[in-house]
């Protein structure tokens, strides 16, 4: 399991602020946390570390989101053995 | 799941939630809610995870990470809150840096090439096969680093080098980055090194990067800036580019120049300046004298150039017109004159941001003067936030390059090897018999890898050649002239340090396993002055050691074979250390290593004096252990405490500046306190595209890898996210040659070709005329094509810029 902790800016336009929250709620493993002006705090767990890249990947182009910032990240050793391979 | 498990996920869960909020309470939200004193400073708590603080791996940000330890390994990371820098955020590569110790990859033992074959040896092998080359011929060994090394490791090699040797070939790829920077400061300002730092972006008006992709190059600056206007501070980002960049969706006003207009466009700006009367005469008449680069126009331009009046440097910028530039910039006459009407405007706070755009270009040390001229000459200097700063890409290219002197030239603490009075100085602090330094400057890069890459008896007189921590492979301009070329050559011999195979290992005749980041001691210096340490926490794998341990393990070898050079003026080794007690410890033994004393301390407090001669005093290493990192100078207080300085040469702030003086540039190259304010005319970039090679090529990074992708393509997520180099082509020159996305193209140059994607309009936007291609993939090597012309005064090559020609090879 891979879970971050993540800080995700939201645009200005409250609407559009609105749909967004309502499509990343969507995309399951995601939890929100506190708000402060355009900023989210939010945990996303994934299964490993591509899912969770995955998952950065079509958050930060959905309309209304600015910015997803890392703040966190934690892993297990077992996943990280498996799943770094060469270039 | 079992119920353990469970608790165990919400264990972690909980701590990812409280540090996300954490940061969140640090973060602006609208200007009548001002950043938060950020909340919970406390490390998120796992069990069994061991924190510890260190600087991120990667880029010249500097920001700070703390690394979660468990079992031996690295299994998670959080943005450091109490870090000035980051504030508890990072970006991707940040976020992913720990994953970077654990590539299946990785070197875990010495291997000598035996009949073309690399085949493991023992340490002591590896030290004796090097000690030996080099004792044979110490003159024909030269040693090839980096902005990464450690500043221990890189002040360990300079020593051994130049005190040890009495040669100077030793250089780092900074040259390649960063040595325009150097050239510039030192002939403005007489020193080197940005006055200001990283806080201009909380107090800036308007933010201008010339020719410097930002947002993905430092992207968390970027943040730093762009909150602001997210709360709603009325700020201007100008971006200056030769092409559209992820920067410039963020951006007010995009200003698309030609290469090389950029020396145009500053004169241009020093112009409009003069003619709407807004010369900062108080500031400039008490703190500024004008340079020109010659005797009179003709003349070659020298890097300290001659005084000029005035009136003289009116004359010249007069030609710099809106009118006449806008003819050849590419910008129109309403570009240039926004930007001129922003520096006559004293009201309004302007911080130049650039990195790779001015410094890789063949007349990089004169734009750095340009951009510190515009802003001395127009009075936007000195406040907080308003002046100029360059930036680095390499974690400590200012920490182990400019202020260890890892070049050719130079000397820890800014002396320089063919000045007398400062090598016997150094020779002083060392305690080495006089004489021992070596007067002769040592090549730089180019000339060295040069000297390597040619036969011996054509005058190839580096036969021997160790690179620690880089991927001259892969870096190095026309890399088939100055590195393949080795291949043919058989009685050279190439060593290298690293941590995963490369492009230059490819063709190592040894290659030595390192150990990397937190598996090691180590110092940094970033981009603001700013000094930070961090502490060894886990084990490298299998054999691999330090890259500082590896130089005093052949400087002793060299001792032990009576080589004189390896002793002190009393007969000790170059790197005798002794424990609390006395006793000598035989660090050079792996064994003894990390054992009674910290050779990180010993190597940075010998250091230390250095660092005074031109007041950039470091802080003791007890107070880095401390901190997050702290800028230079660092000055005891009557208390007891030490105290970092945020601007240098401002009464204010520095206590180096005499009481009543207000600004004092207390280097200045003329000894009179004042810094110069720079003519230096156009000139030509010695390859524009011709009917041949009808366009330009710009090379650069990305935001996923970082620098030659050695490390980065080891972590899936960037790899996968980024997997390979592509060539970035404008719409219009993609219909002409009837290439779609995905088409397989070959780039020509008069040095080389490959082939590559095409990718039109990709992550960034080409004008027309102009194709991209980043460097970080060491399968498609486009520094193959590249140019080796350089900067006549800093010798840095100039990547973004030379002729090509496209060709669509399939479809
Ligand atoms: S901006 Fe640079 S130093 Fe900061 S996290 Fe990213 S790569 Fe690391």
């Amino acid at each position: 399991m891979h879970t971050s902790g993540l800080v995700i800016t939201l645009s200005d336009d409250p609407p559009q602020a609105a749909a967004a929250l309502r499509e990343l709620a969507a995309s399951g493993s995601i939890t929100f946390g506190e708000v402060r002006g355009p900023f989210r705090a939010a945990v996303l767990e994934a299964t490993g570390p591509k899912a969770a890249h995955d998952w950065h990947d079509r958050a930060a182009a959905v309309p209304g989101v600015v910015g997803v910032e890392v703040v966190f990240v934690h892993w297990d050793v077992a996943e990280q053995e498996v799943t770094h391979d060469g270039p | 799941m079992t119920v353990l498990e469970s608790t165990r996920r919400q264990f972690i869960r909980s701590a990812a939630m409280t540090a996300a909020a954490s940061v969140l309470q640090g973060r602006p939200a609208t200007p009548a809610d001002p950043p938060k004193p950020p909340g919970g400073l406390e490390l998120p708590v796992l069990p069994g995870v061991k924190w510890d603080k260190a600087p991120c791996r990667f880029c010249g940000t500097g920001c700070h990470v703390q690394v979660g330890v468990k079992d031996g390994k690295v299994v998670a990371v959080s943005g450091d809150r109490q870090a000035e820098v980051n504030k508890g955020l990072l970006c991707v590569k940040g976020y992913h840096v720990g994953h970077i110790l654990y590539g299946p990859e990785r070197l875990t033992t010495p291997m000598l090439r035996k009949n073309g074959k690399l085949e493991p040896i023992t340490w002591d092998e590896a030290i004796e096969v090097i000690a030996k080359r080099i004792a044979v011929a110490p003159q024909k060994f030269a040693f090839y680093g980096s902005g990464q090394w450690t500043i221990p490791e890189g002040y360990a090699a300079n020593k051994f080098m130049k005190g040890g040797l009495s040669n100077n070939h030793i250089d780092p790829n900074a040259r390649l980055c960063m040595a325009s920077a150097v050239t510039g400061y030192i002939s403005t300002y007489g020193v080197d090194e940005p006055y200001n730092c990283y806080d201009d972006l909380d107090q800036c008006d308007v933010l201008i990067l010339w020719g410097n992709n930002f947002a993905e190059m430092h992207p968390v600056l970027f943040s730093r800036f762009i909150d602001r206007k997210l709360k709603g501070d009325k700020i201007t980002l100008i971006d200056l580019t030769t092409r559209h960049t992820r920067t410039s969706e963020r951006a007010d006003h995009v200003l698309v120049f030609q290469p090389q207009s950029d020396l145009s466009i500053a004169n241009c700006i020093a112009q409009q300046v003069i003619a709407a009367n807004a010369v900062a005469t108080d500031f400039v008449d008490k703190h500024c004298t004008f340079r020109k680069p010659w005797k009179k126009p003709g003349d070659p331009q020298t890097l300290m150039g001659e005084p000029c009046s005035f009136d003289e440097y009116k004359q010249f910028v007069a030609e710099y017109t809106p009118e006449a530039v806008a003819k050849t910039s590419g910008l129109s006459v309403e570009q240039l004159q926004l930007l001129g009407k922003l520096f006559a405007d004293r009201s309004k706070k302007i911080a130049s941001l650039w990195c790779m755009g001015p410094n890789q270009h063949t007349q990089g040390t004169a734009m750095n003067n340009l951009i510190h001229a515009v802003h001395l000459l127009s009075g936007h200097w000195g406040r907080p936030g308003d002046g100029p700063q360059s930036l680095t890409g390499q974690p400590s290219a200012c920490g182990t390059v400019r202020e260890v002197g890892t070049l050719s030239h130079a000397l820890p603490g800014d002396l320089r090897v063919d000045k007398p009075d400062q090598a016997a100085k150094a020779e002083k602090l060392w305690h080495l018999p006089p004489g021992r330094i070596n007067p002769k400057v040592g090549y730089h890069t180019v000339q060295m890898w040069e000297k390597f890459c040619t036969a011996s008896d054509q005058g190839g007189d580096i036969d021997t050649m160790w690179v620690q921590v880089t991927n001259p492979g892969q870096s190095l301009p026309n890399v088939h002239k100055l590195f393949d070329a080795k291949a043919k050559l058989p009685n050279k011999f190439l060593i290298v340090s690293d941590v995963y195979p490369t492009a230059t290992t490819e063709l190592a005749d040894l290659v030595l396993p390192s150990a990397m980041w937190v598996e090691k001691n180590g110092v940094f210096g970033n981009s603001e002055r700013r000094t930070h340490q961090w502490f060894k926490m886990v084990n490298p794998p299998g054999e691999a050691r330090d890259d500082c341990w590896q130089t005093i393990a052949v400087a002793r070898k060299l001792f032990d074979l009576g080589f004189p050079g390896m002793k002190d003026a009393d007969g000790k080794f170059l790197f005798h250390m002794t424990d609390a007690k006395g006793q000598e410890v035989p660090v050079w033994k792996w064994e003894n290593y990390y054992g009674t004393v910290n050779v990180d301390e010993k190597l940075f407090e010998e250091y230390r004096p250095f660092t005074q001669i031109k007041h950039k005093d470091v802080a003791p290493y007890p107070e880095l252990v401390k901190a997050r990192g702290l800028r230079w100078p660092v000055v005891k207080q009557p208390d007891g405490t030490w105290k970092e300085t945020r601007y240098r040469f401002l009464e204010e702030y520095d206590p180096y500046v005499a009481k009543g003086k207000g600004v004092q540039f207390y280097h200045s190259v003329a000894g009179d306190d004042k810094a110069f304010i720079w003519f230096r005319p156009y000139v030509p970039p010695p390859e524009v595209p011709d009917k041949d090679y009808p366009l330009w090529l710009d090379t650069g990074r990305v935001l996923e890898h970082w620098h030659t992708g050695t490390m980065t393509r080891r972590v899936p997520q960037l790899k996968r996210a980024m997997p390979s180099a592509y060539v970035e082509v404008a719409r219009e020159d993609a219909a002409a040659l009837g290439v779609k996305t995905g088409d397989k193209v070959r780039l020509e140059t008069r040095r080389g070709s490959l082939e590559l994607t095409a990718w039109i309009d990709g992550r960034g936007k080409c004008p027309k005329g102009h194709v991209f291609v980043p460097f970080f993939d060491e399968t498609k090597l486009i520094n193959r094509l590249t140019l080796e012309a350089h900067c006549p005064f800093s010798k840095e090559p100039d990547y973004k810029k030379c002729a090509v020609r496209l060709v669509k090879v399939s479809a």
